[in-house]
């Protein structure tokens, strides 16, 4: 009982010890100034998901705003479906024709099994 | 747990910012090739870039000399016109007027001044070849070669 009792005292002494250490503030002013003094700030975890996946979002975004605006280079040797394998069945359909210098024609040849729709005109008017 | 919830929803705009662009390129870009050629009976130059064009307008028509005068890959964006500069003054205007059964309804202006050379609404299938032509440059004949892409 005895033995108990001491324990309680030393705990009691030890907690107010702590509690005014900590409430002091001459020692929190010390050990601020020797932490700043001896050890540098953490650096930004800029690694870390939770500042990657934001900047990946961002760089994301403003690359689709640039796309919007952005014209697709020319390609100098496009694909050319006349000059390729790949065959097609259907022709173009024509939906409408007009032409204020002549007469027009809309006629349509095959070539190696590919359907290839001309549409003309016969210019009269210079 | 804060930075589980910002993970979180960064990667939902992430997939949002993403996912709308996407969908928008692909409303937006109907890629179509367009090659200016100029045709006549004077000599027997072949002067394209692609060789294999030679047989198809040999066959296609009776002129005995071919110059590609220009070929360019146009991207067009539903209702907005595409102008492209063609020899002696013509213009071409394309525009994508929509889609149907995957083909592409293209309205093509041939136009000179205010005289309207030829006016034309063509459904082109995928891939598909359409030649446009007739109006004369000088002594030749211009020929237009639309191609959708595959």
């Amino acid at each position: 009982m005895k033995e108990y009792e001491h324990d309680s005292k030393l705990t009691a002494i030890y907690r107010d010890w702590f509690a005014s250490e900590i409430s002091d503030e001459e020692i929190a002013r010390e050990k601020r100034a020797f932490i700043a003094a001896h050890f540098s700030e953490a650096p930004v975890a800029v690694l870390q998901p939770v500042m990657m996946v934001p900047a990946m979002c961002l760089f994301a975004f403003f690359a689709w705003f640039g796309l919007q605006f952005m014209r697709l280079p020319e390609a100098p040797h496009a694909a050319k479906a006349l000059t390729q394998d790949r065959k097609w069945q259907e022709p173009a359909e024509v939906r409408r024709l007009t032409s204020e210098v002549g007469p027009t024609l809309v006629y349509q040849k095959s070539y190696q099994e590919k359907p290839i729709t001309i549409i003309w005109v016969f210019q009269t008017i210079p | 747990m804060r930075k589980l919830y910002i993970t979180i929803l960064a990667s939902w705009l992430l997939g949002v910012a993403v996912g709308t662009g996407s969908a928008q390129a692909a409303e937006r870009a109907q890629p179509l090739i367009v090659t200016i050629i100029t045709a006549s009976d004077q000599g027997e130059d072949f002067d394209l870039d692609n060789d294999g064009y030679r047989d198809q307008l040999i066959e296609l028509f009776k002129f005995t000399s071919y110059k590609q005068v220009d070929q360019q890959r146009v991207y067009l964006a539903r209702s907005e016109r595409s102008k492209m500069e063609l020899p002696d003054g013509y213009e071409l205007v394309l525009t994508f007027q929509g889609e149907d059964s995957g083909r592409l309804m293209l309205q093509a202006v041939i136009r000179k001044g205010r005289a309207q050379y030829m006016d034309t609404v063509i459904m082109l299938p995928k891939p598909g070849v359409t030649f446009l032509g007739g109006p004369r440059v000088g002594e030749k004949t211009l020929i237009i070669v639309l191609e959708m892409s595959f």
